[in-house]
């Protein structure tokens, strides 16, 4: 089944290179909406969460080919461009959202919302969910900046007012409960 | 490469792999990655890590139609000749400031016609009411079929009489709050209206209270209303505050 989806993939990218553009909004009604979101949980604003998901799906259909199969998924190609993009427009803004917006937002918690996506990432969605859970607020908090507002250590001690050690150390800890407990279920 | 480097490295690692070293520990771990083999590994696996991660993002967020999104693809095709119409986000820009615009009017037209009536109820009953109604025109006037409404309540903070209605329109996000039987504050202070998740507020705007303590204001919502958690009213310094400094008054879920 997920060999059959992840060709899907590949035939769509194919028929983008070919400039067909009845491909490219077949691949944005299948991944539109996680871009969109992952845009909006990044920027927390909805102008600049669609130029960036726009600026993605014209990327792939102007460069087809920055998508190597072999190196990844291409949900996770696609979402990960998307935080980079996300990040960098926040950086380049100078726009920090947290104060406008959901900040610890408890990975776990926000997990809870509805679920649309079928198979295996609904079933990663909940794996995570589990695993996220049982790391402690203050991990969940620090490595939620680092990730989706990408904040460096020194600049998440200056947004919380903790010490830099400390704010080390919970990514740390945090990233390392998250790997064993990761790889523990994956198994 | 000497070991403590390499140890110092590894410490790091989990941190690099999310992007959130400093330069000089990203220069660290870099050069680290190509002096110590067992850190590739390490970051190997944090990479799933990392992969999964962008996972968790919940779907919460409803993404715009294929034709707004892939427009520039579609137009380029279907219109060479023409001259380039006003960028995306532009046209996003002005539809947004035309309804805010309209809703704006619509919403301080209602207040207006409110206002009038209490001047009305005023003469007519030399008491005030033990408890204000809240303006059966704002619904009416944010009426499209998805405005939501919620009542905020007194808290405990010492303003038993509080109390609010917010209603919205999710499309736009915007909406109008509307308090009364709350404190006059002094000449530096106001209220100011927030929208909660966790333990993090956004500001939806300041208002201050007429001598009857009723207070009013039309905000718009920098993110979706339904994400926050609760809303709430605090008094705070007229010039705003980034987080509530107070207590808040009156609370109501979202």
């Amino acid at each position: 089944m997920a060999k059959t989806l992840e060709s899907d993939r590949i035939e769509l990218i194919r028929r983008i290179r070919q400039q067909d553009q009845q491909a490219l909004t077949e691949l944005y009604e299948a991944y539109g909406q996680l871009v969109y979101n992952m845009a909006m949980h990044v920027l927390r604003n909805e102008t600049a969460a669609e130029e960036v998901t726009q600026d993605i799906f014209l990327q792939v259909w102007r460069k087809p080919e920055s998508w190597d199969p072999e190196k990844g998924k291409l949900t996770s190609w696609l979402l990960a461009s998307t935080r980079y993009r996300a990040i960098d427009r926040l950086r380049s803004e100078e726009r920090r959202p947290m104060r406008q917006s959901v900040s610890i937002d408890d990975l776990a918690h926000l997990l809870s919302s509805r679920e649309t996506v079928g198979d295996s990432q609904h079933d990663t969605r909940r794996m995570l969910r589990q695993i996220l859970k049982e790391l402690p607020a203050e991990q969940r908090q620090v490595i939620n900046l680092a990730f989706f507002r990408g904040l460096t250590h020194s600049e998440i001690a200056e947004q919380l007012d903790l010490p830099l050690g400390t704010v080390k150390g919970r990514i740390r800890l945090g990233l390392e409960k998250l790997k064993e407990a990761w790889f523990m279920h994956d198994q | 490469m000497m070991r403590s480097n390499c140890d110092e490295a590894k410490e790091l690692i989990g941190a690099y792999s999310i992007g959130a070293t400093d330069p000089e520990e990203t220069q660290l771990v870099e050069s680290a990655l190509i002096d110590c083999p067992e850190l590739a590994d390490e970051l190997a696996d944090y990479a799933v890590v990392s992969d999964a991660l962008h996972h968790a993002v919940p779907p919460r967020y409803q993404a715009p139609p294929a034709s707004r999104i892939l427009a520039p693809v579609i137009e380029q095709k279907t219109s060479k000749t023409l001259p380039l119409v006003q960028p995306r986000s532009s046209r996003v820009w002005w539809l947004s400031i035309a309804a805010l615009f309209v809703v704006t009017v619509l919403a301080v037209g209602s207040n207006l016609l409110w206002l009038n009536e209490v001047n009305s109820l005023r003469q007519s009953q030399p008491t005030p009411p033990a408890q204000v109604t809240p303006p059966s025109y704002l619904p009416i006037t944010l009426k499209p079929e998805d405005s939501h409404h919620r009542r905020l309540t007194a808290t405990t903070s010492g303003q038993p009489d509080a109390q609010a209605e917010v209603i919205w329109n999710s499309d736009i996000e915007v909406g109008a709050l509307y308090a009364t039987g709350l404190q006059q504050l002094e000449p530096d202070m106001a209220y100011q209206f927030w929208g909660v998740t966790g333990d993090v507020a956004v500001s939806l705007g300041q208002f201050t209270v007429d001598e009857n303590g009723t207070g009013f204001l039309i905000f718009q919502s920098p993110q979706p209303v339904v994400s926050f958690d609760a809303v709430g009213i605090s008094p705070e310094p007229a010039t705003g505050s980034e987080q509530p400094t107070h207590d808040h008054v009156v609370v109501g879920k979202i």
